[in-house]
C-alpha cells in the first residue's frame, strides 16, 4: 500500500520533479561553457546561484525585476488563453511608460493617490492600445501577429517624441526627462532594497489574473474560446467579443506594468527604446503553460536568473549574455514536454498494475 | 487448422493517464480469412489495431508475423511488413486524382527522376484489374463519391503489397449499395489470399461477410468463435455482458405544435454550385424527421443554418414560430435548441478542455453554475459528476481532460450536454456515428424519449439507414442539396427503396412532395 502512496505522490508532482532536472541538465550544459570561457568558474557558479542571496539588496533585486515580469507573463498569459497570438507588450508598456511620466510631472495629487491614479488611467490606455491591433486582426482579418509587432514600432516612436520634445529635461547630460515629483513615484517598501511598493500592485495584478482565469465566468468562456473556438461558438459563446475581453484585460494589466515601472524604478522617464518585456511576457507564460500560479512562480525564478547574471557580469570574467544563453537553455528543457516522459510513463504502468491486483480481488506481489 | 499468419500475444497497452487500454490481449488471424475484431467503444479494438499498424507502442506481449516475431516500430515499418489499414477517417488529398493518391509516396520515377505519372496510372489501373475494381485513375477525388474514396484507400494499400488488411468501420458512411459492392472487393481479396481485419458495429455486416471473430470487452478478450456457429444475439451478449434490447420502444403519440420550419433554403457556393437547392420541411414536436442522405449532399449544411454556425443568405428558418434568420446561437438554444454536431471534435466538444468544462460550455453563465460574475464550482462539479453516472461516460474524474475519452464516451459527453438542456427542438447530425451497440441504443433511446416525455421536435440525419428507420417518424431523403423523397411514414419504407433515392436513381414528383411543407 504504501509504494502505491509513493507512487501517486511521485505521478502527481511528476511536473515539478521534471522542471528540476530540466534546470539541473541546463546548468550542466552552462557548466561546459563557463568552463570552457572562463579563467574562474567557481566564482561564476557562485554568483549566479548563490549571489541574489548574499545580501538583502541583491535579494531585493529579485523582486524588483520579478514586478514587471509577473505583471507582463500575467497579460500574456491572458491573451494567449483566449487562442490570440497578440505580442504588443513591448509598444503598450513603452507608451504607457511615457504616458505616466506626462501624468507624473503635471498632475499635481497629494502622494499614495497620484500614482494610484496614474496606474488607473495607464490600465485603461494599455487596453485601449492593445485593442488596437486586436480589432484590426477582427474587422479586417489582418494577421494580430504582423499587426501587433509593427504597431510596437510606432509606439516605440510616439514615446521617443515624448521623451525627447514633450518633457526632455535640457539639462542633465543624458536623453531623459524631468524627475518626477516625490508624491508621484512608488516609495521603497523595505530599506535598504530596491523593492518599490509596485510590488503591491504586482500582487494585486496576480490575485486579479487568477480570479478572472480561474474563477469568473469570463475567465470560463476565455479558455474555452482559446482551447477551441468552434467549440465555443457552437455552444453559444461570443467567441469574437470574449477574445477583444481578454485582449483589452490583458492591455490593461501592461498598462499598469509601465506606469509601475516607470514610477518605481526609473522614476523618470529615459529609455529611448522598448524594454523587452513582451519576450519576457510570452517566454514566462510558456514556461508557466498558462497557468496563473506556476506563471507567477516562473516569473520569480526568471528574474532570480537575471539577478544572478547582473552579479556575474559585475563580479566575474563572464558577460551578461551568458544568462541570456542559459535563459535559452532552460526554456528548451522545460518547454520540451516529452523530456523524462518516458520516466513517468513507466511509473504510471507500475501503478496501472496496483489497480489490476485490486481489481482481480488478489493481493498485490510486490507488497 | 489453418496456416497463422499473425498472432499478437499477451498484448497489454496503458496509456499516459493511466488507463488500461489492452490487458493481455491475444488476437490471431489466420490467413485466408475475413476476420472480425468486435467489442463496445473503449473494448481496445482500435487501440489493438494501433499497435499494429506501428501508431502506438505496447507494454507487454509479442507480435508474431507467420509465427517470427516482429517490432513493428512506425507505420511504414508495419507496410513493410504486409500490413494495409483503411482508417475509419480517409486519408486521402482531395484535389489530387485517384492514380496520383495511390502512388503518394511510392511514385515512380522517370528518367531525370522526375515523377512518370503514366506508369503510375498503369499500376493503379493494373491493381485495380486484379482485384476486380472498377475505377476512373484520373477522377479528382473532390469529384467522387464516398464509396469510391473507400475504394482509393483499398488501393493504396493493396498497391504497397499489403496482405493483411485492417478496415476500421469501413460502412460506417456507405449507403446498402456501396456495401454490398465493398463486400464483393473483399471477397476477391479473400479469394486471392489476402487476410481481412473487420471492425465493426454492424452484427448482421459480421454475420454476412466474416468467417470469424474476436471479441474485447473493457480491454480483456472475450472470446474467438466461427461465425456459422454463433448469432449476433450471442456477439451482443460477449461483447456487452448482457442481453440487450435492440428495438427501441416506442409510443406513437399525438404530435404537438410545429417547432421547426424551414421555408425556401438555399445555399450556393462562391463558385456557383447549389450545395441546398430551395428546401422546405417542418417537424412537430413529438416527433422525429429522419433526413437520409449520401455524405455531402447538403445536409450538413442545413444543419449548420439551422443551428447557426452558417449564416442564412436565401430563405427562413423558423424556431417555435419565431424567425431566426440573424438571430445569434445563444439566443436559439435559449429558446429550446439543442445540436448535435457530426464534427465531434470540432463543434462538438473541446479535447483540450475537461469534461466538466465540456458538460457545462452551453450553461456555465446561468444559475447556479456561476452567481454573478462567479462561478460556482462546486455545483459544477456536482453537476457534471451527475451526468457522467446518468450517462455512463467512462472516465475517471470529470477534471479529466476530454482528449482521454474514447470516440464513443466523448460522443455519450456530448449528448449528455445537448440533451440534459432539455431542448425542445434537437438538431442531431450522425449522433451515433463510431460508436458501439450499446452507447448508440442509449443515444437512441434518449432522443425518442425527448420527443415522448418532453415533447420535442427531434431533425435526425444519420448514415446509418437502420437506425434512421428505426427512430424516425417521417424521412426525407435528400440528394444534390434537394429533397428528392417524403415519407410521411417512416415504418413503411425500406433500407434499400432509401438507397435508391439517395443515390438519385429514383426521384419522387412534386405532387408527391408538396406535403413536405406541412
Amino acid at each position: 500500500m504504501n509504494s502505491k502512496g509513493i507512487l501517486d505522490l511521485k505521478i502527481r508532482s511528476f511536473e515539478m520533479i521534471r522542471i528540476l532536472l530540466a534546470i539541473l541538465l541546463s546548468f550542466a550544459a552552462i557548466g561546459v561553457l563557463v568552463l570552457l570561457t572562463s579563467k574562474k568558474p567557481g566564482e561564476v557558479f557562485y554568483w549566479f546561484i548563490v549571489g541574489p542571496l548574499t545580501s538583502v539588496r541583491r535579494f531585493g533585486q529579485i523582486f524588483q525585476v520579478a514586478i514587471p515580469f509577473t505583471i507582463c507573463s500575467l497579460a500574456m498569459t491572458i491573451m494567449l488563453r483566449a487562442g490570440k497570438f497578440n505580442l504588443c507588450t513591448d509598444g503598450v508598456f513603452y507608451i504607457c511608460m511615457a504616458f505616466a511620466s506626462i501624468l507624473a510631472l503635471n498632475l499635481a495629487l497629494p502622494p499614495v493617490i497620484a500614482p494610484i491614479i496614474i496606474i488607473l488611467i495607464c490600465a485603461c490606455l494599455g487596453a485601449l492600445v492593445a485593442l488596437i491591433p486586436a480589432s484590426l486582426h477582427f474587422k479586417w482579418n489582418a494577421n494580430l501577429v504582423v499587426a501587433s509587432l509593427m504597431l510596437n514600432y510606432v509606439w516605440l516612436h510616439v514615446g521617443r517624441y515624448i521623451l525627447l520634445y514633450v518633457i526632455n529635461d535640457p539639462t542633465i547630460t543624458y536623453t531623459g526627462s524631468y524627475r518626477f515629483p516625490e508624491s508621484a513615484t512608488l516609495g521603497t517598501v523595505f530599506k535598504g532594497t530596491s523593492i518599490h511598493s509596485g510590488l503591491y500592485v504586482a500582487v494585486v495584478v496576480a490575485l486579479i489574473a487568477y480570479v478572472i482565469i480561474k474563477r469568473t465566468r469570463l475567465g470560463f468562456a476565455i479558455t474555452q474560446t482559446g482551447n477551441n473556438p468552434n467549440f465555443a461558438r457552437a455552444c453559444g459563446i461570443n467567441v469574437g467579443l470574449i477574445a477583444l475581453a481578454a485582449q483589452a484585460i490583458g492591455g490593461a494589466f501592461i498598462g499598469i506594468g509601465g506606469a509601475v515601472e516607470v514610477l518605481g524604478t526609473f522614476k523618470q522617464f529615459k529609455s529611448d527604446s522598448l524594454l523587452g518585456y513582451g519576450g519576457y511576457g510570452l517566454l514566462i507564460a510558456a514556461v508557466g503553460k498558462n497557468d496563473p500560479k506556476k506563471v507567477i512562480i516562473a516569473s520569480i525564478l526568471i528574474a532570480y536568473m537575471r539577478a544572478g547574471a547582473a552579479l556575474v557580469n559585475s563580479n566575474t570574467d563572464i558577460p551578461l549574455e551568458l544568462a541570456d544563453v542559459l535563459q535559452g537553455i532552460l526554456v528548451i528543457f522545460v518547454a520540451a514536454e516529452l523530456l523524462f516522459s518516458n520516466v513517468k510513463h513507466r511509473w504510471i504502468v507500475k501503478r496501472a498494475k496496483f489497480d489490476e491486483y485490486e481489481v482481480i480481488g488478489g493481493v498485490a506481489k510486490n507488497a | 487448422m489453418a496456416n497463422e499468419i499473425l498472432r499478437m500475444d499477451k498484448i497489454t497497452k496503458i496509456y499516459p493517464n493511466g488507463f488500461t487500454a489492452n490487458r493481455e490481449v491475444t488476437f490471431s488471424v489466420e490467413e485466408g480469412e475475413i476476420h472480425a475484431l468486435l467489442g463496445e467503444n473503449g473494448a481496445g479494438k482500435t487501440t489493438l489495431m494501433n499497435i499494429l499498424f506501428g501508431l502506438e507502442s505496447h507494454e507487454g506481449g509479442t507480435i508474431y508475423l507467420h509465427g517470427n516475431p516482429v517490432e513493428i516500430t512506425d507505420p511504414l515499418n508495419a507496410i513493410k511488413h504486409g500490413i494495409g489499414m483503411v482508417h475509419q477517417h480517409f486519408m486521402l488529398v482531395p484535389s489530387l486524382t485517384v492514380a496520383e493518391n495511390v502512388i503518394l509516396g511510392l511514385e515512380p520515377k522517370g528518367k531525370l527522376g522526375t515523377l512518370n505519372l503514366k506508369e503510375g496510372v498503369e499500376l493503379t489501373l493494373q491493381t485495380a484489374k486484379k482485384y476486380n475494381i472498377n475505377i476512373d485513375p484520373m477522377a479528382r477525388i473532390r469529384n467522387v463519391s464516398v464509396g469510391v474514396m473507400q475504394q482509393v484507400e483499398l488501393l493504396k494499400i493493396l498497391a504497397r503489397g499489403a496482405k493483411i488488411i485492417v478496415l476500421d468501420e469501413p460502412t460506417a458512411v456507405l449507403t446498402p449499395q456501396e456495401t454490398q459492392g465493398l463486400f464483393r472487393e473483399l471477397k476477391v481479396l479473400r479469394n486471392h489470399g489476402h487476410t481481412v481485419i473487420f471492425i465493426s458495429h454492424k452484427l448482421n455486416e459480421v454475420m454476412e461477410i466474416c468467417d470469424r471473430f474476436t471479441v474485447l470487452r473493457n480491454g480483456q478478450l472475450v472470446g474467438v468463435k466461427n461465425v456459422s456457429e454463433s448469432s449476433t444475439a450471442e456477439i451482443t451478449n460477449m461483447m456487452i455482458g448482457q442481453e440487450v434490447e435492440l428495438k427501441i420502444r416506442k409510443l406513437r403519440h399525438p404530435a404537438a405544435d410545429v417547432r421547426l420550419r424551414v421555408e425556401n433554403l438555399n445555399v450556393t457556393t462562391p463558385s456557383g454550385k447549389k450545395r441546398v437547392d430551395d428546401v422546405s420541411f417542418s417537424v412537430r414536436g413529438g416527433r422525429v424527421l429522419g433526413v437520409a442522405a449520401i455524405e455531402g449532399n447538403g445536409q450538413n449544411e442545413i444543419a449548420e443554418i439551422i443551428s447557426g454556425l452558417q449564416p442564412i443568405k436565401h430563405g427562413n428558418v423558423v424556431i417555435n414560430g419565431k424567425n431566426i434568420n440573424t438571430t445569434s446561437i445563444r439566443a436559439r438554444r435559449e429558446a429550446g435548441m439543442s445540436l448535435i454536431s457530426e464534427d465531434r471534435y470540432r463543434y462538438g466538444c473541446s479535447k483540450v478542455s475537461t469534461i466538466l468544462d465540456n458538460l457545462i460550455a452551453d450553461r456555465y453563465y446561468k444559475e447556479p453554475f456561476s452567481k454573478g460574475a462567479f462561478m460556482n464550482g462546486k455545483v459544477c462539479r456536482r453537476y457534471s459528476d451527475g451526468l457522467i453516472k446518468q450517462f455512463a461516460v467512462k472516465c475517471k474524474s470529470c477534471g479529466d481532460a476530454a482528449s482521454n475519452l474514447s470516440g464513443g464516451n466523448a460522443q455519450k459527453m456530448i449528448v449528455a450536454r445537448e440533451l440534459s438542456a432539455l431542448p425542445n427542438l434537437v438538431i442531431a447530425n450522425q449522433p451515433t456515428r463510431g460508436i458501439d451497440v450499446g452507447s448508440s441504443e442509449l443515444v437512441r433511446q434518449a432522443l425518442v424519449e425527448m420527443t415522448e416525455k418532453h415533447d420535442a421536435a427531434v431533425l435526425l440525419i444519420s448514415a446509418d439507414l437502420t437506425e434512421l428507420l428505426e427512430v424516425s417518424d417521417e424521412i426525407i431523403v435528400v440528394h444534390s442539396g434537394k429533397i428528392v423523397a417524403y415519407f410521411k411514414d417512416a415504418s413503411i419504407v425500406s433500407e434499400f427503396e432509401l438507397g435508391e433515392y439517395m443515390l438519385g436513381t429514383k426521384e419522387m414528383s412534386d405532387q408527391e412532395l408538396r406535403e413536405v411543407a406541412g
